[in-house]
């Protein structure tokens, strides 16, 4: 079976059939494959993988200097970015007390789904979230579900267009599904729609089905 | 490279994967099926519950006493019907056989159905068998299932109705109409951009085919309006009158075909003609309503009741149905004249919400400000009056139907 990025997306997210997890699994695991990760293609090949390196490094806690790196280690990078560039990045940026949560979604098929300690948060393809608890707000462009640990104050600002137009305070009640999504209609070309779980069936039909199929509610 | 390395470059990937890594109306407490009446509420905590109770003329009811609804949201897939409630489950298309018993809601049987992932509209052929059609997981075929709920067994097959074309990728089947050996199947087509929205057709189309082989003889195109019907679990969009004539809202508003420039208008299908009336339209966007409007309902004779949202008090689809803005009109079919009901502003976007037995309507309506009742609406006298009166923390009521 080939090891795709859309692959390895779904057995990060637990979706993966039988076959499909054993097969990522013998990928990762077994030393006899041939199969070589690709860097991209053009310029110097050193040079980019120092680049994808700084790259990981600015995203991982600091362990010290950037030294040398073994070759396993350079391959793992170019892999890590593979990873992230074909399926986006999500990282925790300490801020004081507070967490910023970034996460950006480049897959054009599935989810990100990611915890931390004061959410769950599932973003869809093509979207991505920007989470700030100190200032209260956040932004998104594309659809997202998130589910908070506390009650909550939050302003939800769709950033695809225009965001001080298309903003919504809401609260956000412990152990509920929010969803929120960017929406136009001829009516709105520009709408913010944030709801809870049970009101999804009062969409349009095409899109309350786009969001029961995308976040298997 | 060595295996060693390899190894440690694919544990480090996996690792960095998952790094993204008055009298009180008592619920029914049995497998009631002698009860009369369903009523599905969504309260404030957003929980749902069915309760199954006897009378809706008067009264109170907490419908946080009835059965507590588990998986949900569930009200806009079920059918209702001898006591049993039916849906189709997208997740894994099984047709399902619910009941309350004990007060629990309990599924009793299901049947797995051949790719048909998606229930568009239902029409019962006979006291036991129901016409399903829908389509694939992925809205481009059209499906129909057959089934005996009785024994529950389907015949089963797709409809010849073409898939999506050009710039559509997405399609709707809005009602279905069975007379003799023609099934007419009205229909329609989208354009959708990954949660951003999506356009419909400015065409109404209707397929005509023969029953039961379900074999094309004909396929007509209106442009008069767009997005025939709805998708009928939800609310109602047709009927059939005494004299067998049918009926149906075309619904191109923002709720159902955003493709609002186009007129919400009512349609007639003459008993015995299977085609679309075309010296019949009734334009309710140019009526005296001048809104856009979803859900209808037959009241005999020669009446209908529209459901019209009321623009300038909703912004679009994010308040569209939690802000109480919608009316009901009785609508004289034949004068196409329309006259509105004195009710509260009801919210909700879409609910079966009309009952109409023994010449009275009963009209269940959400208002924030006035409470939540069932109204009854007499049409020989215009009388409207107070029924049954919902308690507790109840943010609508979402279904109202006869049992048996």
């Amino acid at each position: 079976m080939q090891i795709s990025k859309e692959l390895l997306e779904k057995y990060h997210d637990g979706m993966c059939s039988a076959e499909e997890k054993k097969a990522v699994e013998d990928w990762l695991f077994s030393d006899e494959s041939t199969d070589e990760l690709a860097l991209p293609a053009g310029g110097d090949k050193l040079a980019i993988q120092h680049e994808m390196w700084a790259e990981i490094a600015s995203v991982l806690p600091q362990k010290g200097q950037n030294k040398i790196r073994p070759l396993w280690r350079q391959v793992a990078a170019s892999a890590a970015v593979f990873v992230m560039v074909g399926s986006g990045w999500y990282f925790l940026q300490k801020s004081g007390s507070q967490d910023i949560i970034k996460l950006n979604n480049t897959s054009e098929t599935v989810n990100k789904n990611v915890q931390s300690n004061d959410f769950t948060i599932s973003v869809g393809p093509k979207s991505n979230v920007e989470i700030n608890s100190e200032t209260g707000v956040i932004d998104f462009c594309g659809a997202m579900m998130i589910n908070p640990k506390e009650d909550i104050e939050f302003t939800i600002q769709g950033t695809c267009e225009n965001p001080t137009d298309n903003k919504e305070k809401v609260i956000l009640k412990k152990g509920l599904n929010y969803y929120a999504l960017n929406y136009s209609s001829n009516a709105n070309s520009n709408e913010v729609i944030v709801l809870e779980e049970g009101a999804v069936m009062s969409l349009p039909p095409l899109v309350m089905k786009q969001l029961l199929h995308q976040f298997d509610i | 490279m060595n295996p060693a390395k390899r190894g440690a470059s694919r544990l480090f990937i996996a690792i960095l994967i998952s790094f993204f890594g008055c009298n009180t109306e008592k619920p029914g407490k049995q497998g009631d099926t002698d009860k009369k009446y369903s009523i599905y509420a969504m309260m404030k905590d957003g929980k749902e519950y069915i309760s199954q109770v006897d009378s809706i003329a008067s009264g109170t009811l907490d419908p946080s006493e009835g059965a507590k609804v588990a998986p949900a949201p569930l009200y806009y897939d079920l059918i209702v019907r001898d006591g049993h409630y039916y849906r189709v489950d997208w997740k894994t298309g099984r047709f399902i056989k619910i009941a309350i018993i004990n007060n629990v809601f309990t599924e009793e049987a299901s049947l797995q159905l051949d790719g048909f992932k998606n229930l568009e509209n239902y029409n019962w052929i006979s006291a036991d068998t129901i016409l399903l059609i829908g389509c694939d997981a992925t809205m481009q075929k059209v499906r129909f299932a057959k089934v005996h709920v009785k024994e529950m067994q389907a015949v089963q097959g797709s409809v010849p109705i073409p898939s999506p074309f050009g710039t559509f990728n997405s399609m709707s089947v809005g009602f279905s109409k069975l007379e003799n050996d023609r099934l007419l199947i009205g229909y329609t087509y989208h354009t959708t951009h990954a949660l951003k929205g999506y356009t419909t057709s400015d065409t109404v189309y209707t397929e005509v085919l023969h029953y039961p082989d379900m074999r094309s003889v004909g396929r007509m195109k209106d442009i008069r309006s767009a997005y025939p019907g709805g998708i009928n679990t939800n609310q109602s969009h047709d009927f059939t009158d005494e004299k067998g004539d049918f009926y149906f809202i075309a619904c191109p508003g923002i709720a159902l075909g955003n493709n609002p420039d186009k007129p919400t208008a009512i349609f007639r299908i003459k008993k015995g003609q299977g085609q679309i009336d075309p010296e019949y339209f009734f334009n309710i966007s140019a009526s005296p309503i001048r809104n856009h409007g979803y859900g209808l309902w037959y009241i005999g004779n020669g009446k209908a009741i529209v459901r019209t949202e009321r623009k300038g008090l909703f912004t679009g689809m994010k308040d569209h149905y939690r802000v109480p803005h919608m009316d009901f009109f009785v609508l004289d079919l034949a004068s196409k004249s329309t006259t509105r009901l004195n009710l509260p502003l009801d919210k909700g976007t879409a609910r079966q919400c009309v009952l109409v037995e023994n010449g009275l309507v009963y009209i269940t309506v959400n208002s924030d400000a006035e409470g939540s009742y069932v109204w009854i609406y007499n049409p020989k006298s215009n009388e409207l009056r107070k029924g049954l009166k919902f308690e507790g923390d109840v943010d609508y009521i979402l279904r109202l139907e006869r049992l048996n």
